[in-house]
């Protein structure tokens, strides 16, 4: 049996009007022979047989509206199976049914969706304010964000107010009426917890053991250089974030340089002994003031970041009273035979103990060279409150490939501890890595600076 | 001072095959038996499978399609006149000319049953596919003319096709400029079938022919009996003669009769009578074009019979495989938006492959 | 290498693939004996020919067009459009025969063409010479928008506009034609259509633009992060569509901010297809809302009241600073 369903006729068209029958039901027709005609809101068209065969069933007389994608004839063209038109009405449906249960079927197996996570009903209705990292962050945290008091502008949620609540401990207790975010800041006060005297959480000092119970000990004062120097490691320990930035560079180049030149200097009498550190001031001089954000200090109280628009860099100077560091002011007007006395003297006096108060002061940024003395990297600590020191480590003869082949060349192990509150991980990459290229090529080293 | 004549032009009519069949021996163009039978077959094809087409269409096997019936002596005598070499530029009202150039007709009806697959032509045809927008394609007929001149390439031409309702597109203005400056070997063959759906040809334009648009460019024009394949072909014959040999480009006003739908969706009689449609019957290209076949014992009721025949099995055929075709890619539009798919086209097609399983799966 | 303006590197670029291949050709209106209004074209037609460097009628539609007919009959013409003014004449072409000849014959007939034409304000000229409307042509799905920024990516992105093998509309800054100098290499370079470049990288923010404004931005950009001593990603888009969307999700996703400049009008400009690829992609990184610094939604006024209107220095420093403070 085939099933002549009325096809569309125009573009678009819905439905047709029968205008006449070419043949009855019960009659035979032949294969695009005229059918019959149908009139739609585009034409009036005569639709020819789509088979040959005999007329089983036909839907609707002259006159009468036949819905596009209907069954309207069913023909015996010997194809076998049965077909009847639906009854009035319910047309289409049935199919339709038959399918419906399959369906539900399938659905049975599948896991019933989830709901859509509801944000807690405000005291306006909305969810609180909060960017999506910072949501992103809650939801990794397995913290509810709308139950987090927002402390920025017009109640937002922030990141830190994130992380406060998750060092807080736990959530407030969930009720129906949470307050909104907004109302959070100025809600009730929660209860007093106790703070550590050193107002870090979890930090509890104790009193140290009696050590000669342990065994046998020396005890010396604990005075003057050592807990200046003590204090100031602390503070900066606990107050700036440290991040080491590491790298070598290739001072093959810059080594001869500084050979001939001592060498040259020794012979004419004048007694330069150059070294490694003033260049590297030089070089660095000329880093800070294209990324000034190393060259500064962070008022936290004030809340600024200072750029200093001078540039004097401290030195680690080992001296038998402890650790100094002298500064080389203005090291962006002197040369590095001029940075290079000022060194020597500085450490001199530094060694003999002479030296005076504003030789230690007003240093910007520092520089610690463990290198004669050994070392294959180092993590210095910052003088606080600058922001960043730059380490040398021991220049050592390496095999280091350069275009495919093993050479030995002289390297300089490189680190820049900064202070990552105000300067981040790709701006020292990308100072350290300019500086390295300074090293790398003396001559325009001594060009440019 | 008195007016002086610069420059004078007439428009000339050539018919060579009249309705009843008679012929102007003078004007007979050279070709041979097989290729004046050759010229018949084609146009029977032609108007078999519009018809077969139409057809199918009213039992929903296609889909929107134009109807080409009465045009077959315009469009076959055209293109009897090319060779391969040459570019074909249609319109969409050409379907004898583009079976003559090696589409399949099995490929024409899988085109309007909705697959561009169905644009099957040999590899290195010069058939370009169908331009629905009209008048569109008539600039590119000069660029490809232009390109094989410039290219070296010897004997070739392009022939641009496109109706009476093109002609008042900025676009045929533009192209005829264009070819009329750079004087490509371009043949703008326009089929003036008097109505442009309903828009009959005195209000496309005031103009009383329009071959006379050619003046304006300094081109030859000439209007020939549209429904004369003899004329239509010797026409462009000439025309191709004289782009090939490098004398610039011409236009062809082919009067012909469009004597079906504009398109399966438009229904005719809203806007003409039927008496006109009478009367162009009698003019009906085939009938004529068969006479003088048998007044030159080229053919004859047998001969029509085995062609009927074969015709008629090669439609058939036509049918069965293209309505045996298969979608087994349904995402290979994503092929030809750019010869090499960028990063995210790639990633909207696996969404679209993932869309469609979803879809089936829950269906 | 020598220094070039944006109208000399691009004349190089010509000059040397009109060398190489045979095929390319040049049309439009006064390219050929006048070497273009804007000189693009000059010392073409003397060096190759006026079969080549054609001086075509006055009409987009018809150059357009008998482009797209030479393209399909292998040649590679490279047209101009004397303004994009005056290019919207073509896009009923464009849209309805370049860039669907390829699906529409199935791969068998391409139309590699490009189609060059100066955008833009900041030139003090007449109406209709200071659009900005790169969404009409990156709305059309088979043609690839071009933008460059520099004389040197202006020529890398042209040779590859030229050997790509579907249609190009390569739209040229015309405030930057002559506006500053750059070295471009002699020998040839290209650079890829469809990739973003990354100026300067950063962790902070990011600031996507392209064309004429890159270079305001750029300068804003490059004073900010030195006051501030942020790390702000600069990021040159070059290609409008197909859209570089990977390197926009990449960089969004490492700096949670974004500011995208653009001289289109605000709706439907690039930018907003931008912000929806954030939005699919990169959503859960915001840290702020992204911004937008656009032309109005309206006509370009007349250039009295032109430099208004473009985005200047002034909004967009607002826009990073709104954005990085937020």
């Amino acid at each position: 049996m085939f099933e002549f369903k009325l096809p569309d006729l125009g573009e678009g068209i819905q439905e047709g009007e029968i205008l006449k029958w070419y043949v009855d039901k019960g009659g035979e027709i032949t294969e695009d022979e005229p059918l019959v005609d149908v009139e739609t809101d585009k034409a009036a068209v005569t639709i020819p047989s789509p088979r040959s065969g005999k007329i089983v069933d036909r839907k609707g007389e002259v006159g009468d509206m036949v819905n596009v994608g209907e069954v309207f004839v069913i023909i015996d063209d010997g194809s076998g199976g049965e077909a009847s038109l639906p009854a009035p009405e319910k047309k289409e449906e049935a199919p339709k049914q038959e399918a419906a249960p399959k369906k539900q079927e399938a659905s049975v197996s599948k896991p019933a969706p989830k709901p859509v996570a509801k944000a807690v009903e405000h005291a306006d209705g909305r969810p609180v304010p909060a960017a999506p990292a910072t949501r992103r962050l809650a939801r990794e945290m397995g913290i509810d964000i709308n139950q987090v008091p927002g402390t920025g502008p017009g109640g937002r949620v922030t990141t830190e107010d994130v992380q406060a609540f998750a060092d807080g401990g736990a959530p407030v207790a969930t009720s129906d009426t949470a307050p909104a975010a907004s109302q959070a800041s100025k809600a009730a006060p929660r209860e007093a917890v106790e703070i550590p005297k050193s107002g870090i959480p979890l930090l509890e000092l104790e009193d140290l053991p009696d050590f000669s119970q342990q065994g046998p000990v020396e005890i010396e004062q604990f005075r003057s250089i050592r807990r200046k120097v003590a204090k100031k490691m602390v503070t900066s320990m606990v107050v700036v974030p440290h991040v080491a930035h590491m790298d070598e560079a290739d001072v093959t180049e810059l080594e001869k340089l500084r050979i001939a030149e001592k060498k040259a200097a020794e012979q004419d009498g004048s007694g330069v002994r150059l070294t490694l550190l003033p260049f590297m001031m030089k070089a660095l001089t000329a880093m800070l003031r294209k990324y000034p954000q190393f060259n500064a200090s962070l008022d936290p109280f004030r809340e600024e970041i200072i750029y200093k628009k001078f540039y004097n860099i401290g030195f680690a100077a080992d001296t038998p009273r402890g650790l100094m560091v002298p500064v080389v002011k203005d090291t962006n007007n002197k040369s590095i035979v001029e940075i290079s006395q000022e060194i020597i003297e500085l450490a001199t006096r530094a060694r003999e103990g002479n030296i005076e108060p504003q030789d230690i002061q007003h240093g910007t940024i520092s520089i610690t060279n463990v290198g004669p003395i050994g070392g294959t990297g180092l993590i210095p600590t910052i003088n606080y409150p600058e922001v960043a020191i730059l380490g040398m480590g021991r220049v050592q003869e390496k095999p280091v490939v350069r275009d495919g082949e093993i050479v030995i060349r002289k390297m300089l192990p490189l680190t820049l501890a900064f202070d990552h509150r105000i300067a981040d991980g790709a701006q020292a990459a990308y100072m350290v890595t300019e500086l390295i290229k300074m090293l790398e090529n003396p001559t325009k080293l001594l060009l440019s600076v | 001072m008195p007016l002086k004549t610069v420059n004078k032009f007439d428009v000339k009519y050539m018919q060579i095959l009249n309705e009843k069949g008679q012929v102007d021996e003078k004007l007979m163009p050279d070709l041979s038996s097989t290729q004046l039978t050759d010229l018949y077959k084609a146009m029977f094809l032609a108007r078999e499978a519009d018809e077969r087409m139409l057809k199918l269409q009213r039992q929903g096997r296609l889909g929107t399609l134009p109807v080409n019936k009465g045009q077959e002596a315009a469009v076959c005598g055209a293109t009897m006149a090319m060779t391969d070499k040459d570019w074909m530029v249609g319109a969409y009202r050409e379907l004898g000319a583009r079976l003559m150039r090696g589409s399949k007709l099995s490929g024409e009806m899988l085109y309007y049953n909705g697959f561009e697959e169905g644009i099957s032509l040999p590899e290195g045809s010069r058939t370009l596919p169908v331009a629905i927008v009209l008048a569109s394609q008539i600039p590119h007929a000069v660029g490809l003319a232009y390109a094989s001149r410039l290219k070296g390439e010897k004997d070739v031409a392009a022939v641009s096709f496109f109706g009476d309702g093109s002609t008042s597109e900025g676009d045929f203005h533009e192209a005829l400029n264009f070819a009329s400056v750079w004087q490509a070997p371009v043949v703008f063959f326009l089929q003036n079938n008097m109505w442009a759906i309903s828009t009959p040809r005195h209000k496309q334009t005031h103009a009383k022919t329009l071959a006379q648009r050619a003046i304006a460019y300094d081109m030859p024009g000439i209007q020939v009996d549209g429904n004369d394949v003899l004329a239509v072909y010797k026409a462009v014959k000439e025309a191709l003669d004289r782009a090939k040999a490098g004398e610039g480009p011409t236009l062809i006003e082919a009067l012909t009769y469009r004597m079906g739908v504009h398109t399966t969706a438009d229904d005719p009689t809203r806007y003409r009578k039927n008496d006109e449609v009478t009367e162009w019957e009698l003019k009906d290209p085939i009938l004529r074009y068969r006479n003088f076949l048998e007044n030159k014992k080229l053919w004859n009721d047998r001969k029509q019979k085995a062609l009927e025949e074969e015709v008629k099995k090669q439609v058939d055929e036509a049918v069965r495989e293209f309505e045996a075709f298969e979608d087994t890619t349904p995402d290979a539009p994503f092929d030809y938006v750019f010869g090499e798919p960028d990063e995210d086209l790639k990633a909207q097609r696996e969404e679209f492959l993932e869309n469609l399983k979803k879809d089936s799966e829950n269906a | 290498m020598p220094k070039m303006t944006m109208v000399q590197a691009i004349n190089l670029a010509l000059h040397q693939e009109m060398e190489k291949d045979n095929s390319v050709i040049v049309m439009g209106e006064d390219v050929g004996v006048n070497g273009g209004v804007f000189r693009v074209t000059d010392g073409l037609i003397e060096k190759y020919g006026e079969e080549r460097v054609i001086d075509s009628p006055l009409a987009e539609s018809g150059i357009i067009g008998t482009a797209i007919g030479m393209a399909i009959g292998g040649l590679k013409p490279v047209i101009e459009m004397q303004f994009s003014g005056f290019s919207y004449l073509s896009i009923p072409q464009l849209e309805a025969n370049a860039s669907r000849m390829r699906n529409r014959s199935r791969g068998r007939f391409t139309v590699p063409m490009v189609m060059r034409m100066p955008y833009g304000g900041g030139v003090r000229a007449l109406e209709h010479h200071s659009e900005s409307k790169e969404t009409y042509y990156a709305h059309t799905p088979g043609v690839k928008t071009v933008i460059p920024s520099t004389p040197r990516n202006a020529r890398a992105l042209l040779v590859a506009a030229m050997r790509d093998p579907d249609p190009v509309v390569f739209m040229e800054p015309k405030h930057s034609y002559r506006a500053f100098k750059e070295e471009v290499p002699e020998e040839e370079e290209i650079m890829p259509l469809g990739k973003a470049r990354i100026v300067t990288e950063g962790t902070d923010l990011t600031v996507i633009s392209w064309g004429a404004m890159f270079h305001a931005t750029e300068k804003v950009v490059e004073q900010i992060a030195k006051e501030r001593g942020v790390s702000i990603e600069l990021v040159d888009l070059l290609t409008i569509h197909p859209m570089d969307r990977k390197t926009i999700r990449e960089s969004v996703t490492k700096t949670g901010r974004c500011v995208i400049v653009q001289e289109a009008q605000k709706t439907l400009g690039p930018a907003s297809e931008i912000i929806a690829e954030i939005n699919d992609k990169a959503l859960m990184y915001l840290e702020a809302p992204v911004k937008r610094v656009t032309m109005y939604d309206m006509m370009m006024p007349l250039f009295g009241r032109e430099k208004a209107y473009i985005p200047s220095a002034g909004r967009i420093r607002r826009a990073i600073e709104e954005t990085l403070d937020f």
